[in-house]
């Protein structure tokens, strides 16, 4: 894998992916 | 066989489990109700990290962001293993999509491997990420159950997660790791920083001969293993340092050790429930919620040790006649794969102890079954022999387990989980009675139902969406190993596995990258990475932050007076409810692919079934 491309990705993948559970928790707050 | 011993494994792990779970849930109790006095030093470094009481939102956030904070550490950890110290052996970087789903594995105490410790990480993995890790990711289950015990007493605040972090880690996790390291040390598990050593074959040659006419010598890979496996059976992590996991001598050499890993897997979930009623002040309720778990737990292994202990490996049975079976096989030119059974037909094949095959018989017979059974209950995922080999319809019972996910369950979050079911239990016999539907005195609503809903439907979404996805096209064609419902049963149970947060394999999958530079990858291991770490992310942490936001809202609510018409809830009746409440809501989701998978299987020819 071109290290260039794919590691920044997955990396942000994680904290995006992390970031969407923050959004839940303030979205579970307007239920 | 001996039918005591084929039962006494099971009943001393739990008989010994149940002793051991009273008096540590009076001492977890005690440690999260912060009436210890800790040692001076202890004292500083706890206030150093108080930042005051926590709203239910203030907790979950801190979670979130101490989560973060460790998936960036570890994905920079493995990222610079090839330059960072304590690797000897020169272990290069994993592939990225590897890299990504191995540190949210980790971080999430799921610890699904699509790698192999021994062989791709080095010692500063081991012990700075994957140890680390094990510690921090065993404690956030914990401390979002504390956080809702709190709230369900109605307190304005829920505690300090980092504090409560704290607490499970210092107090609770650390003096029993180095007690059972200790243990496990003393019993042959190896504690060293060398990565490998040399050892002569017995005979010599066996592995080939150098340039120079010597023989090879074989390296054996060892490592910081007492250090890692307590956790890893304490904080129900499951991650093996071998990729054999508990199958490996060094990780597991003996009896006794598959004894302590089991108890050590099963002592905090078990122990969690009664810490539930102590804090609460509700022992009895928690007595009937243990009761339940118990049940299954039972039920669980009962079956395990039936369907894999008590009958043979219908593979290697003798069969009379010959018959070959045309199965779809996606791998194979014309898409179907011809299969001759029985391979071993007419062969005098002795089963009498059972299902033999993966089964490492140093631990007993039924130790595989009882092992893979307990394993899924309380989501620690480590594994004494292949579940893949177990035969069709055992494999039902950790399958069950997983889909369940309460019975014990992780530390806290299966807790949790039953407290989802719970709620809507009481929903539901509210609605049929006519009764505002009440927990602990509080009212259930509309919005608790919704947190409670959308928390229990993620986990089969989040299993039976990719599961059809990868079933029907060739990113999960093209990693089988085998053809038909066993095959199906593989991609499920990955699915399965990464959504309970479990970790343990069903095996056969193609999903190995390895090392970046790897030539021959498994085709589709990168679909497999990103799928299945988005798939534990999901399942991990929203079924966490709605029953905190759902028990945050009950928090505020004022507490109904117990009346005549409240509906009790330590009584048989109550547990027969909320058994039937997880039967019918949990497990009847998951029947359409059990049918698919193992019970196919089990019905069908030779040797996908008997």
């Amino acid at each position: 894998m071109d290290l260039v491309v794919w590691l920044p990705a997955l990396f942000g993948l994680g904290i995006v992916s992390l970031g969407a559970m923050y959004a839940f928790l303030l979205a579970c707050e307007r239920v | 066989m001996n039918p005591l011993q084929l039962w006494l494994l099971p009943a001393l792990i739990l008989v010994t489990t149940v002793l051991l779970s009273i008096p540590l849930s009076r001492y977890l109790a005690w440690i999260m109700n912060g009436e210890y006095r800790a040692p001076k030093l202890l004292r500083w470094f706890e206030a150093r990290l108080d930042s005051g009481p926590q709203s239910w939102k203030q907790y979950a956030a801190a979670m979130l962001v101490t989560n973060g904070v460790m998936f960036a550490f570890g994905f920079l950890v493995l990222a610079l293993q090839p330059v960072l110290p304590l690797n000897p052996d020169g272990k290069g970087m994993l592939a990225p999509t590897t890299i990504f789903h191995t540190v949210v594995s980790l971080i999430t105490n799921t610890d699904l491997q699509h790698y192999s410790g021994d062989v791709h990480f080095s010692n500063f993995s081991q012990i700075f990420f994957v140890l680390t890790a094990m510690f921090l990711s065993a404690s956030v289950g914990f401390c979002s159950l504390v956080a809702i015990i709190r709230a369900l007493r109605s307190e304005s605040t829920v505690g300090n997660f980092f504090v409560d972090m704290w607490r499970v880690v210092a107090y609770m996790f650390l003096p029993l790791s180095l007690l059972f390291g200790l243990l496990f040390l003393q019993a042959g598990v190896p504690m060293t920083y060398a990565s490998s050593v040399k050892a002569d074959t017995l005979e010599p040659g066996a592995l080939g001969t150098s340039d120079d006419g010597q023989a090879k010598q074989q390296t054996i890979v060892v490592g910081p293993l007492a250090a890692v496996i307590p956790i890893k059976q304490l904080g129900t992590n499951g991650g093996g340092f071998y990729g054999a996991n508990g199958a490996h001598p060094f990780e597991n050499p003996s009896a006794w050790t598959n004894f302590l890993s089991s108890v050590a897997m099963c002592l905090f979930p078990f122990s969690l429930v009664l810490m539930f009623g102590r804090m609460l002040k509700r022992v009895r309720h928690s007595l009937v919620i243990y009761g339940v778990m118990m049940a299954m737990m039972v039920g669980m292994i009962g079956w395990a040790i039936y369907w894999d202990t008590l009958k043979p490996n219908p593979g290697l049975t003798a069969h009379p006649v010959t018959r070959s079976y045309g199965l779809p096989n996606a791998a194979v030119a014309g898409g179907r794969q011809l299969v001759t059974v029985p391979a071993v037909a007419g062969l005098p094949v002795d089963q009498h102890l059972g299902n033999l095959e993966s089964t490492e018989l140093r631990f007993g017979t039924a130790a595989k079954a009882t092992f893979a059974a307990i394993t899924t209950a309380v989501t620690c995922g480590a594994v004494n022999g292949a579940h893949d080999s177990l035969n069709p319809i055992a494999g039902l019972s950790p399958m069950f387990g997983m889909w369940i996910n309460c019975v014990f369950g992780g530390k806290g979050v299966g807790m949790i989980n039953l407290l989802l079911f719970l709620i809507i239990g009481v929903f539901v016999t509210g609605q049929m009675v006519g009764r505002t539907p009440e927990y602990l005195g509080k009212k259930v609503g509309a919005r608790e139902m919704k947190l409670a809903m959308l928390a229990l439907l993620v986990h089969p979404i989040l299993i039976l969406m990719p599961t059809g996805l990868f079933a029907a096209t060739s990113w999960g064609t093209k990693a089988e190993l085998n053809p038909g419902p066993h095959g199906f049963s593989e991609i499920m149970y990955e699915f399965t596995s990464a959504s309970a947060n479990n970790g343990s394999g069903f095996e056969g999958l193609g999903d190995t990258w390895g090392f970046n530079g790897n030539p021959n990858p498994a085709p589709t291991s990168a679909q497999w990475d990103i799928v299945s770490g988005l798939v534990i992310v999901l399942s991990r942490f929203l079924p966490i932050v709605a029953p905190i936001a759902l028990a945050g809202g009950l928090a505020v609510k004022k507490a109904a007076p117990f009346t005549v018409g409240t509906m009790r809830d330590d009584t048989f009746t109550f547990g027969g409810l909320l058994l039937g409440t997880i039967l019918i809501i949990g497990a009847l989701l998951f029947l359409p692919v059990a049918a698919l998978g193992p019970l196919a299987e089990h019905l069908g020819p030779i040797p996908f079934g008997g």
